[in-house]
């Protein structure tokens, strides 16, 4: 017998599915911040793409950049996750 | 043993390659005859801008019909109303080019359900989520169970990096306009003149 929760498991996998790609958002949820590897990616390339002068060490220039975006909202996210739990705990606390 | 200096040519004014580099992204540098840096430019800006159109679908580009509204004004036309509107993400998104346009111009006449008004415009509005649309007229074809709509909205934290993504792409192609439209020169449209271009 199916119980009502597998009901709506069947329903959301169908819904993915059935998701029509660039027209339905893909049901990332869960997995929304893995986006943020290639949207840095994609931004250093075209970024050092006009800025480099010389293109010979593009690549290693657009590996740096993407790292270090990708660093930097880590740090930013720790640094957010610290002021909230610690500090705003201790303020309403 | 020296090493002969290339001679260092002068930045100018180039409103061909600002223009072509508007049209689409890459095209100004190719211009100029760097054709590796207009590829590497189109495929950043277009690889952003499709990548939040693929994780956050159409809702992710949406300028409200802000253009149409004003050409519709000057014309003396009365402005079409349009629901869910991100008219301040687009105008970041915009510069993307006639790709972000030709993007937003299908999403408000090909998947917006159509509601004429009183004074004979229209209101363009999202779909319900059991709500179909009759693709002749853009009209609604009702609501039941079942209904697929013409698209979904993007929620959520899917939405912001969709749009955030589409905008960024906006934003660095910008970038690429300007540089483009002062630069150097010497080798030609498209490298021509040079017998070996600049870049491949």
């Amino acid at each position: 017998m199916i119980e009502p929760a597998q009901y709506s498991d069947v329903g959301a996998a169908g819904l993915t599915l059935a998701a029509r790609l660039f027209i339905d958002p893909l049901d990332l949820h869960t997995w929304w911040w893995i986006l943020l590897v290639p949207m840095a990616w994609f931004l250093s390339m075209a970024y050092k793409a006009v800025r480099v002068p010389n293109l010979d060490g593009y690549w290693r220039q657009v590996t740096s950049m993407a790292v270090q975006v990708v660093l930097a909202m880590v740090a930013l996210s720790v640094v957010a996750f610290l002021i909230i739990e610690i500090f705003v705990r201790r303020m309403v606390g | 043993m020296s090493i002969e200096p290339s001679p260092q040519r002068e930045e100018q004014l180039q409103p061909i390659a600002g223009v072509l580099a508007f049209v689409f992204p890459g095209l100004g540098h190719a211009y100029l005859g760097q054709m590796r840096r207009g590829v590497f430019i189109s495929i950043g800006v277009l690889g952003l801008f499709f990548g939040g159109l693929l994780v956050a679908g159409l809702s992710a580009v949406d300028s409200g019909l802000y253009f149409a509204n004003r050409a519709r004004a000057i014309s003396g036309k009365p402005p079409h109303i349009s629901e869910g509107g991100d008219a301040i993400w687009f105008a970041g998104q915009m510069f993307v080019g006639p790709v972000a346009f030709g993007v937003d111009a299908i999403h408000q006449f090909g998947f917006k359900i159509r509601e004429p008004l009183s004074n004979g415009a229209f209101k363009f509005r999202p779909p319900l989520p059991d709500e179909a649309r009759d693709g002749q007229t853009g009209r609604t074809a009702g609501r039941a169970a079942g209904n697929s709509p013409s698209y979904r909205r993007a929620i959520a934290r899917v939405a912001e990096v969709g749009t955030l993504a589409c905008m960024l792409a906006g934003l660095l192609n910008l970038i690429a306009i300007i540089d483009a439209s002062w630069h150097a020169t010497g080798l030609g449209p498209f490298g021509r003149k040079s017998k070996k271009r600049e870049e491949w």
